[in-house]
């Protein structure tokens, strides 16, 4: 079969037609290669919300336990007075008493500015921040005894975490001291403690 | 599909016939002369979109076989024109066959060359179809689908006569291995039956005998094989002259029977065989016919056509077929993304319900966590001085040669002091972990009679920090004498002096692990 030049004239129609109904196949195809793109994801989506919905509920009673452990230390927060602003007055009140029931020596303080507790592994839950006010002591004792009482003291207040981070207890020079001044202070201790209160809201 | 039209062309006279799904019917009937050409060249105006097919059957149709080197492609078309031009004055009309090749000696190809020998006669024929751009699919003789007959038949010998008694007369076509060979016209007086159905066996055993001079058979060959196809009402007349010779084995068909077996539902009245052949013409996809490309070129133009258009609706349609199995997929694939929904609500509602009985929470359960773990975080982190000062109190106690002077306390991660007797057995710090430890280091000083009695103050040393490892979880990162026992240093003393107003210092650190 020869199909000559003029003919290729004849041929253009048929050949439109050939390429319009190839060009609408293709498109048939894509379109329906669309669709099921769209279905597949969605499906994938709906099967993910799926599995995460019945993980979650499979773990309801384990997550029901979490909540129960999580508030008992919640509540041991709330104890320790960590819950809320802080209240410095009520810090240096509760130093007061110590020293006055515990009749300590000279009891010397400094509060630094509240900043956001930087303990490695303590993040930032957006809603709530761990803030720390730094307290260095210095203070003069008669024996260690009266730094652990009053650090335990200070703990019970219920004010805020107490979190000793260093203690430095030496020995009082005693030159001149004699056996009826047995009253007089022995040790001097410098400590360093954190007082963590978690505050709502941003960081400082 | 278009109207197909066929003209069976005879010495006397055209026919014009229009088939459709195996229904033959004449249409008009042209005389071979001027008049009747311009007839039919109206008669083609009046059908543009018919497909037209010439079944010829006269007296002028030769038949010629020659070997040819066996040659392929434009050389073999080449060789092939050359021999037809060779053979034939006028090749417009005609055909080169192939009848298999030579399997002795040189390879050879056997040919059939064929064409009729006065082509002017359809001339004018052929030219009204042209001028009229009528798409010709093809000029057939009744010889060349002798063939197709006897397939219909089914008849299985190797070479046989098919004898067929048409409008132009009596044909008589030798075939061979599925292939005309040979086929010869010979006119007869349709008035008498019993003449026409003798005539059949006598002409069969002339034209035996013609083959065998031809050495188309061979002297010492089997019988040979005769189809006749008789008319039906005469098949008597046919079986009782047909008489089986040493030479001839006749088979008598019921023409009729045989052209509806082929498909062939209904032809006009006066139809002999010719309604069988144009039926066959109609029917079969045969390449082997006399028209060139020239005659056929609407034809092809008309099939490629369709073509193109059947291809793209082929496309199409296969398209349309995975478009449809998509969507099916798709629908499939809804359908699961509604039944994860259907779940995925359900189980949410239980959850809810599960949740409603969960102990109330001061804030999110996830900010609750969060809180709690940084809390426990905290906690790990910290420690009272006390447990740290009791150790040390307690390993003391049994050490009154030795008076503390200072204790510095601090949580975190021990460093070796540089020099230290123990510092081998330090942890290694670490930067960004949580600090694991309390750590102390003691100052002091040994109340003892000789300050360079150097083994006395080892040893109640070495007593004391025994006395701390002792202690749980308490470990001795380094210790520092007030002397230097190292090799690499010089020591002095003063041995034989009573008491030296110079007391010995020593400083030990000591970790403990948290929550230990």
């Amino acid at each position: 079969m020869k199909i000559e030049r003029e003919d290729l004239k004849r041929l253009r129609l048929p050949a439109i037609i050939a390429a319009a109904l190839i060009g609408l196949g293709v498109a048939a195809l894509g379109v329906s290669e669309y669709y099921l793109a769209i279905a597949k994801a969605a499906r994938e989506v709906a099967r993910a919300q799926r599995v995460a919905a019945q993980e979650r509920m499979s773990k309801a009673s384990e997550e029901e336990r979490e909540i129960r452990e999580n508030l008992v230390s919640y509540r041991k927060m709330q104890d320790q007075g960590m819950i809320g602003s802080e209240n410095r007055l009520d810090w240096i009140d509760s130093i007061a008493r110590i020293k006055a029931r515990r009749k300590l020596f000279e009891i010397k303080y400094n509060i630094e500015a509240q900043k956001v507790l930087d303990y490695p592994g303590v993040t930032s839950t957006g809603a709530t921040v761990f803030v720390v006010s730094r307290m260095k002591l210095d203070m003069t004792l008669l024996h260690e005894g009266d730094l652990l009482d009053f650090l335990s003291d200070l703990q019970g207040a219920g004010k805020s975490l107490v979190s000793v981070r260093h203690c430095s207890t030496a020995r009082l020079d005693r030159g001149g001291m004699t056996a009826s001044q047995t009253l007089l202070p022995r040790l001097r201790s410098e400590c360093q403690i954190d007082l963590i209160t978690l505050k709502e809201g941003k960081a400082v | 599909m278009p109207d197909k039209r066929l003209l069976y062309f005879t010495s006397l006279h055209a026919v014009a016939y229009h088939w459709k799904s195996g229904t033959l019917a004449q249409e008009e009937t042209f005389n071979i002369d001027e008049e009747g050409v311009a007839a039919f060249s109206r008669y083609v105006a009046a059908a543009p979109g018919s497909l037209f097919t010439i079944l010829a059957d006269v007296v002028e149709e030769n038949f010629f076989q020659e070997n040819i080197p066996y040659v392929r492609g434009a050389d073999r078309r080449t060789l092939l024109a050359r021999k037809l031009a060779q053979r034939y004055r006028d090749t417009t009309l005609a055909l080169a066959l192939s009848l298999g090749t030579e399997t002795g000696g040189r390879r050879e190809e056997r040919i059939l060359f064929s064409s009729f020998t006065n082509p002017q006669q359809f001339q004018p024929w052929l030219d009204a179809l042209r001028s009229n751009q009528a798409r010709v699919a093809g000029v057939y003789s009744v010889a060349l689908m002798a063939p197709l007959a006897g397939k219909r038949i089914a008849f299985k010998t190797p070479r046989y006569l098919l004898v067929s008694l048409q409008q132009g007369g009596l044909r008589q076509s030798f075939v061979e291995n599925g292939r005309i060979r040979f086929s010869r016209l010979g006119r007869i007086d349709f008035s008498d039956p019993r003449a026409v159905a003798q005539a059949c066996a006598a002409e069969s055993a002339r034209i035996q005998q013609y083959l065998t001079n031809m050495r188309m058979l061979e002297r010492e060959a089997p019988p040979l094989d005769v189809i006749v196809l008789a008319p039906s009402e005469y098949k008597a007349l046919y079986d009782a002259a047909c008489v089986n010779a040493a030479k001839l084995h006749f088979h008598v068909f019921d023409l009729d029977r045989v052209a509806r077996s082929a498909g062939l539902k209904s032809a006009p009245a006066e139809t002999l065989a010719e309604g069988l052949f144009l039926h066959l013409v109609a029917v079969s996809r045969t390449g082997e016919q006399y028209a060139d490309d020239s005659l056929r070129r609407f034809y092809d133009l008309w099939r490629a056509r369709v073509g193109l258009i059947a291809a793209g609706a082929a496309v199409f349609a296969l398209c349309l077929a995975l478009s449809g199995v998509k969507l099916f997929d798709t629908y499939q694939v809804d359908q699961q993304a509604e039944a994860d929904r259907q779940q995925e609500a359900v189980a949410s509602r239980l959850y809810a319900r599960t949740q409603a009985s969960f102990p109330p929470t001061p804030t999110s359960t996830e900010n609750l966590k969060a809180i709690v773990k940084n809390y426990l975080s905290v906690l790990r982190q910290s420690a009272p001085p006390a447990n740290m000062f009791v150790d040390i109190s307690q390993a003391l106690a049994n050490s009154p040669q030795i008076e503390l002077e200072k204790i510095d306390w601090d949580i975190g991660t021990p460093k070796p002091a540089a020099g230290g007797r123990d510092a081998a057995k330090a942890p290694g710090p670490t930067q960004t972990a949580e600090p694991r430890y309390q750590i102390a280091e003691i100052s002091g000083r040994l109340f003892v009679p000789q300050a360079s009695d150097y083994r006395n103050i080892t040893v109640l040393l070495d007593r004391f920090v025994e006395a701390l490892r002792s202690r749980p979880g308490m470990e001795v990162v380094s210790t520092r004498l007030p002397f230097d026992i190292n090799a690499e240093k010089s020591i002095s003393g003063d041995i034989g002096v009573e008491r030296s107003a110079e007391v010995p210092r020593f400083s030990i650190i000591v970790s403990k692990r948290l929550g230990t």
